[in-house]
């Protein structure tokens, strides 16, 4: 990676600074710094209302028998998620939630949009107005999604909301199982948000490919920027079938059409694989960004530039070719042929090369280096380390025959929750950190930070690690209910929710303490390590940044 | 007329890819069916022009099964198995009444399982994918006639089989045109 120490950018002129009124600010916003922010304030929202789903899932989890989801519970007296119904449209929201409206909005639209221009010498992205519209309409997704959880959904009178899980496979999902307006609302709802994406997606292909400063060559630019270009072609390749999938299950559902429904000559196998087309690499759009963060943090508090720099960038490039030809590894029991599946086994496998490349590489990169265990590289190792024991598991299920016994157990909600729930999130807290001060202008409190981390890094192993051996015992995903046996693990892994829940709740007083004391930030409080281009600026950057575009040479360091 | 900028036509240039992606979402489709009937993919059954010119001695018990779904019909086959070797063409009827008091209509659609076996189960006759429109209490009696390809016993997978189930279902028909080029 390159560094330009040539660039003093100290000196800004008097336009740069001057912010339009509230309003007109923050609604008819087309600055990359604020849609940026609004984009992690709209993902923290979207994180409360997941997490909170989630929370009732392991309420309801805790003992065996049915708690919350019955007949005059606290629920049924609220009048929302009532009965067994209720319960699998808390699954179903909560992964569509924490899949489209947390973690993508986090990383690519909060991180993305805020740091890439700065990092490649950017004054802004590309289409600004744009960039506007794919908020909003993300916004617009969240709103009708959230809808779609109060009209009718299921066959019962009372069935509120889609109960078919987050992958909407018919027959489930036709029209006989769910007649209400639903899940149409959700199909909607996917369908903004994924044009919110696609347009996204454009936005920085052309600001990387067309904004980059002078000097900053391809070769030369940071691995987050790289990360961003993969997730937008990604992106840009699969939502389209996602799009398309969905569509067609409208039409099945409203204008007797039958793409999925046999007695028209349709196929439900069908439905998996266009979702999973699309599905697959929506798991590396939501852990990318966090492998180009993660770089840059361990490069940044091991004091040392990042081991294998061009490595790192192609094994991305490779995750993302790879990534599309591996879906029906998600599918291996529906009746593929043989050779058909011993393809996806390979190709799966394979995936774990390039990944291993980056593991072994941000290894490399701290190995002797002068590391400082500051909060964002406390959450990058975590990173790092739940990344790798959800990949070890992940190659555990690409092997069809254990995948036969182990498809839709718990086995596999621990193996998706450590790569998602704990990598994609820990690199999200990671990335928060890390550039903190240089968003927001004031500093966070290191100890509340630690405390936050070690807290949260106890919850979520102690929620999802049992979750394994519930998996490999034989408890299936998705249930409201189980036997006798799987109460242990099962109230385990709800005391590490209560243990969740006390760390964020130090996150928010860590923000409010933040908020009050209002230390003031300086441009670059991690010293030597930081090298890119964002850190030559104020902190926070100014208005608009890079009126003379910095000029980036060759540092030798790869 | 103005010049485009260098980013508007990349612009351009890239939503062509998501109109392109979306167009072959659908056209999987006709593709996904052309696969299937080619290749036997997922226990889709095969249509022959012609009996097998070998016989072999390897006996396969075939199943039969039949379901009726939002028709008021009786769906029944002749005898619920039938003993055969690859290669031997066998023929097996089915009968279908309406037991309601309107004529319906119903089309049938099959699978074979175990799924690996959907290559080798050719059909010389079958009464399947076409609207099939039965009046007030008639009864009317199809052909199946079939036949395991001997090209199975060339395939690990299915060589050792010894029991294949196959599996009718008359549904109500759609009265729609069928999408997607059938």
């Amino acid at each position: 990676m390159a560094t330009n120490a040539s660039v003093a950018h100290d000196h800004h002129d008097d336009h740069d600074n001057h912010t339009p009124p509230f309003f007109k600010r923050w609604f008819y916003s087309t600055n990359h710094k604020d849609i940026g922010l609004l984009y992690i304030f709209f993902s923290i929202f979207a994180a409360i209302i997941g997490g909170g789903l989630s929370g009732l899932i392991r309420w309801e989890l805790y003992e065996p028998g049915l708690q919350l989801f019955v007949e005059g519970s606290m629920l049924d007296s609220l009048g929302i998620f009532q009965g067994k119904h209720g319960y699998n449209a808390v699954v179903t929201a909560h992964a569509l939630i924490m899949v489209f409206f947390v973690v993508m909005p986090a990383t690519v639209g909060g991180f993305g949009n805020y740091f890439v221009p700065l990092m490649i010498g950017a004054p802004d992205m590309a289409f600004p107005r744009l960039n506007n519209i794919s908020f909003w309409l993300l916004v617009a997704g969240f709103v009708l999604l959230v809808i779609s959880l109060f009209v009718p959904g299921g066959v019962g009178a009372s069935d509120k909301g889609f109960g078919g899980g987050w992958t909407v496979y018919p027959p489930l999902s036709n029209a006989q199982y769910h007649p209400g307006p639903s899940l149409d609302l959700a199909i909607f709802a996917l369908h903004v948000a994924g044009a919110s994406s696609i347009l996204g997606a454009i936005n920085f292909i052309t600001t990387i490919f067309n904004m980059r400063a002078p000097g900053m060559t391809l070769h030369r630019m940071p691995l987050f920027a790289w990360a961003l270009l993969v997730t937008a072609f990604l992106l840009l390749i699969s939502l389209p079938v996602l799009a398309g999938a969905i569509t067609m299950l409208l039409t099945d559902r409203n204008f007797g059409t039958s793409f999925f429904i046999p007695a028209g000559g349709g196929d439900p196998v069908m439905y998996q694989h266009l979702f999973w087309f699309f599905g697959h690499p929506e798991v590396y759009i939501m852990i990318l960004p966090g492998f180009g963060i993660v770089s840059h943090i361990v490069s940044t508090f091991s004091k040392k530039p990042v081991f294998g720099y061009l490595a790192m960038a192609y094994a991305m490039v490779a995750i993302g070719v790879v990534g599309f030809v591996v879906w029906a590894h998600h599918m291996y029991t529906v009746g593929m042929g043989f050779n058909l599946r011993a393809y996806f086994v390979m190709a799966t496998m394979i995936i774990a090369v390039p990944t291993g490349v980056k593991i072994f590489s941000w290894i490399a990169t701290m190995w002797g280096g002068s590391i400082d265990f500051k909060v964002p590289m406390l959450w990058a190792i975590g990173f790092i380390f739940l990344f790798t024991v959800g990949g070890v598991t992940g190659v555990v299920l690409a092997n069809n025959a254990i995948d036969t016994s182990l498809h839709d157990t718990y086995y596999v909600v621990a193996h998706f929750h450590y790569v998602l729930s704990l990598g994609a999130v820990f690199s999200i807290f990671a990335a928060f950190f890390y550039w903190f001060e240089k968003m927001f202008g004031v500093k966070f409190n290191e100890l509340l930070g630690q405390i936050q981390f070690w807290i949260m890094f106890i919850g979520v192993n102690v929620i999802f690690f049992p979750q394994h051996f519930l998996g490999l015992q034989g408890m299936p995903r998705r249930y409201i209910d189980y036997p006798e046996g799987f109460a242990y693990w099962n109230k385990v892994s709800t005391i590490g929710y209560l243990i969740t829940i006390v760390g964020v709740g130090v996150f928010f007083i860590l923000l409010i303490e933040a908020a009050i004391r209002r230390r003031k930030a300086e441009a670059n409080p991690w010293g030597e390590g930081a090298t890119t281009l964002e850190w030559t600026l104020s902190s926070p950057p100014p208005y608009h940044q890079f009126s003379q575009l910095p000029v980036i040479k060759d540092d030798g360091h790869h | 007329m103005k010049k485009l900028s260098r980013n508007q036509k990349f612009l351009i240039g890239f939503l062509i890819v998501p109109a392109f992606m979306v167009g072959l979402a659908y056209a999987s489709v006709p593709l996904y069916r052309l696969f299937c009937q080619v290749t036997g993919f997922g226990g889709t059954t095969m249509k022959a022009e012609s009996a097998p010119t070998l016989v072999t001695d390897k006996p396969v018990k075939v199943l039969f099964d039949t379901n009726v779904n939002g028709l008021d019909w009786t769906f029944k086959f002749e005898q619920p198995s039938q003993l055969t070797t690859v290669g031997a063409t066998n023929m097996l009827y089915f009968t279908v009444k309406n037991n309601s008091d309107k004529p319906q209509t119903g089309r049938a659609t099959y699978n074979v399982v175990p799924d690996v076996m959907g290559p080798y189960f050719m059909k010389l006759e079958c009464f399947c994918f076409t609207d099939q429109t039965l009046q007030p209490g008639e009864e009317r009696t199809f052909p199946v006639v079939y036949f395991l390809d001997p090209e199975m016993l060339k395939n690990s997978d299915t060589k050792g089989t010894t029991n294949v189930t196959m599996s009718y279902t008359f549904f109500e028909s759609q009265n729609v045109a069928a999408v997607a080029g059938k």
